[in-house]
């Protein structure tokens, strides 16, 4: 059912497997990293009392923040890749998945201005 | 304001994960009916907390977990366009609509946890390994529209891929909660680009929120083999039928 290939290929792909899960724990670290300093960049710079529907933060801050979210939510597709790393059949349809999830993200990002 | 955002997001991910749902399903509704953000506004939120808690509490190995992960890559490829679709088709529907849409979205949850109270627990075969999945064109169109629900609505979209891979595809029922659970950031995070595109996605309240997500759902799973979780699970239903109320009511006052 997994479609993987020989001993050798199982190693390679193990192997592989574990690497993409250390850049992922890697790269969560980073993000959560990026989203605190960002917030207390964002709360000591901010004016109080602070309402969330009306936002006014440092530039700074604001920017950290988002950068933090925006390395969380490519995290998925680093799991995708680690997946795909397992399973040798499966190896294309993550490529396939990826590829088209960045088609989409190009359209969407056309027709929403972004 | 930031705490409370930190204490309802733990909340909601110690709820969900005690439970086996997203927390999506009590975070939307919280931050529209508690601090009055505007739906899309939540969604995005919402969004992005589920993105944290699939790649914290779930970053072991999909295998592990009994995943299938060659069905989940495959059934993405159309949950992921669904998603950036519904995600897209989210900036158009009036707030109304959304709210409207999220009240029967939360019936069907409760439906369908209730489904599941009623099914006995503890059924050997909900992991059995020799099956093969039929059916491909019926389940990635549902794929697809469970991704459509994800992006427009910011949840899981569980009870709609669970049963059909169980009932339409012929996977076990374990093996299906399993692959679904692992789909659900990677499907978050194909509609959540739009929403941060959109500016409907604000650090002061993602990070707060998302991070009591992240912290609750890692204490709700911890806390899960410990707790029975039973009688929790009709009380589940119960506020499930609440808030579907509540929302359904706001959306058909127009104040979403």
């Amino acid at each position: 059912m997994t479609g993987t290939g020989g001993h050798e290929d199982r190693q390679q792909a193990a192997g592989i497997g574990r690497s993409m899960r250390l850049v992922a724990r890697s790269l969560s670290g980073l993000a959560l990293s990026l989203m605190l300093v960002g917030l207390a960049l964002a709360l000591t710079g901010a004016p109080r009392p602070i309402d969330p529907r009306t936002l006014d933060l440092t530039a700074r801050g604001q920017r950290l923040m988002l950068g933090g979210i925006i390395v969380l939510c490519s995290l998925p597709g680093v799991r995708v890749l680690t997946a795909g790393a397992h399973y040798a059949a499966a190896r294309n349809l993550a490529r396939a998945v990826v590829a088209l999830v960045v088609l989409l993200e190009l359209i969407a990002s056309i027709v929403t201005g972004g | 304001m930031l705490l409370a955002l930190f204490g309802t997001g733990a909340l909601a991910g110690g709820v969900g994960a005690l439970l086996g749902l997203g927390g999506g399903i009590f975070l939307v509704p919280a931050l529209t009916l508690l601090f009055h953000l505007p739906v899309r506004m939540a969604v995005g939120t919402s969004l992005v907390s589920v993105i944290a808690t699939s790649a914290g509490v779930a970053a072991s190995a999909s295998e592990e977990s009994g995943a299938d992960v060659m069905l989940a890559l495959r059934l993405e490829i159309a949950t992921a366009a669904g998603a950036v679709v519904g995600g897209l088709v989210a900036g158009f529907v009036p707030a109304n609509a959304l709210a409207i849409l999220f009240a029967v979205v939360v019936f069907a949850t409760a439906a369908y946890t209730l489904a599941k109270n009623l099914r006995r627990a503890g059924d050997e075969k909900m992991y059995r390994r020799d099956y093969t999945a039929r059916n491909w064109v019926a389940g990635s169109s549902t794929a697809g529209l469970a991704g459509m629900v994800s992006g427009l609505l910011g949840v899981g979209g569980g009870f709609i891929k669970v049963p059909t891979m169980y009932a339409v595809m012929g996977v076990p029922l374990g093996i299906a909660t399993a692959t679904s659970n692992f789909m659900v950031g990677i499907t978050a995070a194909a509609s959540v680009f739009v929403y941060i595109g959109r500016g409907d996605v604000r650090p002061l309240i993602v990070v707060p929120t998302a991070a009591g997500v992240f912290l609750g759902a890692v204490v709700g799973s911890l806390l899960q083999s410990r707790v029975k979780v039973g009688a929790l699970r009709w009380a589940l239903v119960v506020l499930l039928l609440g808030i579907g109320v509540q929302m359904l009511v706001r959306g058909l006052r127009g104040g979403a």
